[in-house]
């Protein structure tokens, strides 16, 4: 059945599935097809990510080019192998004409060609392409392209996708690609067991090889490869190197993403406050400017952090040194049911456990990899520290310490403990609990060392900023919103009530403007259903040493966990949330209305702390942990977890200060 | 050649032949990785923490727990 209409006016469709084992270098390929047009998903029901884009493949045909995770044999024993495996097995309803390209590493064509021949025998359409003719011309080998087409039955296109060659020839070859009836790889044997049909076809691949590759000697291991290894996963410089790289990745989602993060933080106030000054005030201008905007600026202050976590990211997976980071760190944290890879999430987590949890990707075991991003929200993340600062002072005084350490900083460090010990005990528990039915053996490919390819690392933050802002962001807009309008009204005509107050002057006559505005403001939010709320919960979190004051904070915080601090602001009526002195100064004062007591004493101080160090209050984890784990039933499991050991660290630590 | 060891039990450097694999399912997978009975395999490195070993078999390098290791059974070469 050849293509008829090709040459004709028509235009035509078809689609293009690209398979091939990892490292093969099946991401180059397709971004030299697509560009950037091309789209990330997830294929549906899992978690295995699923690129698809266009291509232009000649005049008057065109493709759709479909991703397909990496593997190395048609008997899946991954979750993304299954999905290659599956999707080669479907029938797609639109019955678009298919070709499949192979793309193998042709410096390593022994285990390359393994997928390509089970591919033939499966009697699908089939082009293969030998990728890195390269490093064959570097090895002094030559393959005889003629050969291995022949021998096949299939078209064979030399090609080095990393610099965009043998692209022309392999749309060529698409173009006037025709089926033909084959004869298969080897023969069929009924009831054979799957060891003994891969030996058999092992057995014939060695014998093409042979006599394709001229010069086949003994293959080696790249030399720079070598000595890379002997330094970078060296006992002592191996470490070293490390320590260093993650300090540089710290410094990025840290400090550098602060600038950008502060501009856009910026940009969205001065949005907002333009937005309310040009529309007529109203319920409307609320809801735009507190609700929607206040979201939005809620999602793309994620942007810098995401973009610069990833572009590290990209980095290390494409250069190879991902790998190696795994092989020294894998023989520590498979103890606690991770992955050598786990390491990456948990250090970021530290500065923040969205592009963390993002970051999970790169583990490809699928227990692992829920491991990992179930507790990576239990690291401190920087939003915390807001919260941590203002409650420190309000309890320590500065001058404190044990011996020469200032208590303030022990305090710091010790939470940021307490979160890294949860996370990693929590896990080393969860691996009895987690069940998988994945193949428990871990055998990973090392790839060698290679300089990373600089376009390659812009589509992937390309594709993680899309992928958080259109996936987790419309969760994080829904949510912003029920918080908005849950502080925003409250119960019957409380709201009113409160505006003829103030509106009819009752107060004191010689109060200023705006500092009636804040009380306004004050009353409304303690009037509103997150006032309510927080009074509702009080005898809940009464034994934790919490007023309902500091209720309508956590329940705020859910939005972010810095709200926290500017929920306090309003309810303690201080104009400027940044002014933490004076919030400090007034929640000092605050004394508890029936025993005339101190409310933040030490107890429910350290409390708080214990609190938000454990509590998961940040509707953007939530939302990525739904995404990455295509299901609601891990976040709301880790909401539950993480708030039962928040109550009870908490309920402890009152106890013990009080 | 009678020196019959786990594959774990192998020290860096050393050469040997993949002589039998226990574990059908393992078996299965190392050999779509290129790793098969018969083949010689080079310890390229053994992590620092002792787990997982980086060898190479056919100019492709491979990295596996000991825990899967030990169900390898290998000869050692000489260098």
């Amino acid at each position: 059945m050849g293509r008829k209409n090709v040459g004709s006016n028509q235009k035509k469709k078809i689609r293009l599935l690209l398979v091939g084992n990892p490292n093969a270098g099946k991401s180059s390929l397709f971004n030299e097809l697509t560009g950037l047009n091309q789209q990330v998903g997830n294929f549906p029901g899992v978690t295995v990510e699923k690129k698809s884009g266009n291509a232009k493949i000649a005049e008057h045909l065109s493709a759709e080019v479909i991703d397909l995770p990496g593997t190395y044999s048609l008997s899946p024993r991954s979750e993304d192998e299954r999905v290659t495996f599956d999707y080669l097995n479907q029938k797609r309803p639109d019955n678009k004409e298919e070709i499949i390209v192979v793309i193998a590493d042709a410096s390593n064509l022994r285990r390359n060609l393994l997928l390509c021949s089970q591919l033939i025998d499966l009697n699908l359409p089939v082009i293969l392409a030998l990728n890195m003719m390269d490093i064959v011309q570097k090895n002094k080998q030559s393959i005889d392209i003629k050969y291995l087409s022949e021998t096949l039955s299939i078209p064979v296109v030399p090609m080095n996708a990393r610099l965009g060659k043998g692209i022309t020839e392999l749309k060529a070859n698409i173009t006037k690609f025709a089926r033909k009836d084959r004869p298969p790889f080897i023969s069929i044997i009924e009831g054979e067991k799957p060891i003994d049909n891969a030996q058999r076809r092992n057995q014939r691949i060695r014998e093409i090889v042979a006599k394709a590759v001229t010069a086949e000697g003994e293959m080696k291991v790249n030399d720079l490869t070598r000595k890379l290894d002997a330094i970078l996963t060296h006992k002592v410089w191996g470490y070293a190197i490390f320590l260093f790289i993650l300090f540089l990745i710290f410094q990025a989602v840290f400090s550098w993403s602060e600038f950008p993060m502060q501009m856009i933080e910026e940009g969205f106030l001065f949005f907002g406050n333009f937005v309310a000054e040009s529309l007529p005030p109203g319920v409307l201008n609320d809801l735009l400017v507190d609700g929607i905007i206040a979201g939005l600026g809620g999602i793309i202050i994620f942007i810098p952090q995401i973009a610069a976590l990833f572009a590290f990211i990209s980095i290390l997976e494409d250069t190879g040194y991902l790998s190696r980071i795994s092989f020294m760190m894998d023989g520590l944290l498979k103890k606690f049911g991770l992955n050598g890879r786990s390491i990456i999430p948990l250090l970021s987590g530290a500065a923040c456990a969205v592009p963390a949890i993002m970051s999970a990707r790169t583990i490809s075991n699928k227990k692992e990899r829920l491991l990992t991003i179930f507790i990576t929200p239990l690291i401190s993340c920087s939003a915390r520290i807001p919260v941590y600062t203002l409650i420190i002072a309000l309890i320590i005084p500065a001058e404190a310490s044990i011996g020469i350490f200032n208590l303030q900083g022990i305090v710091m460090m010790a939470l940021y403990l307490f979160g890294f010990l949860a996370a990693i005990g929590t896990s080393f528990f969860m691996k009895f609990f987690v069940k998988t039915n994945e193949s428990s053996h871990f055998i990973m490919e090392m790839p060698i060392y290679r300089a990373p390819r600089w376009k390659n690392v812009g589509y992937t933050i390309v594709n993680k900023v899309k992928v958080f802002l259109f996936e987790a962001g419309k969760i994080i807009i829904a949510i912003s919103i029920i918080l908005w309008i849950l502080s925003s009204y409250g119960p019957g005509d409380s709201f009113e009530k409160i505006d003829e107050k103030y509106a009819s002057g009752l107060l004191e006559p010689n109060i200023n403007n705006e500092t009636m505005e804040e009380q306004r403001a004050s009353a409304k939010l303690q009037a509103s259903y997150a006032g309510q709320l927080g009074k509702f919960i009080e005898p809940a979190i009464k034994p934790l040493g919490f007023d309902w004051k500091i209720g309508i904070s956590i329940i705020t915080s859910f939005a972010a966990r810095e709200v926290f601090v500017g929920t306090m602001a309003t309810i303690y009526s201080v104009g400027d949330a940044d002014n933490t002195t004076s919030l400090k100064e007034k929640m000092n004062q605050a004394k508890d209305p029936v025993t005339g007591e101190k409310i933040y004493t030490k107890a429910t101080g350290y409390s708080l702390l214990i609190f938000y160090a454990f509590a998961l209050q940040c509707m953007a984890t939530v939302a990525i942990v739904a995404r990455e784990t295509a299901s609601w039933k891990w976040p709301v499991i880790q909401i539950i977890y993480m708030g039962a050991l928040a109550y009870f660290a908490s309920l402890i630590t009152y106890n013990l200060f009080s | 050649m009678s020196n019959f060891i786990h594959l774990s039990e192998a020290k860096k450097g050393d050469f040997v032949r993949i002589e039998s694999i226990d574990n059908e399912k393992l078996s299965v997978q190392l050999l779509c990785m290129g790793c098969m009975v018969g083949e010689i395999a080079h310890i390229e490195q053994i992590a620092p923490l002792g787990d997982p070993m980086m060898i190479s078999i056919d100019g492709s390098l491979l990295s596996l727990r000991k825990s899967d290791a030990r169900e390898v059974i290998v000869s050692q070469l000489k260098k």
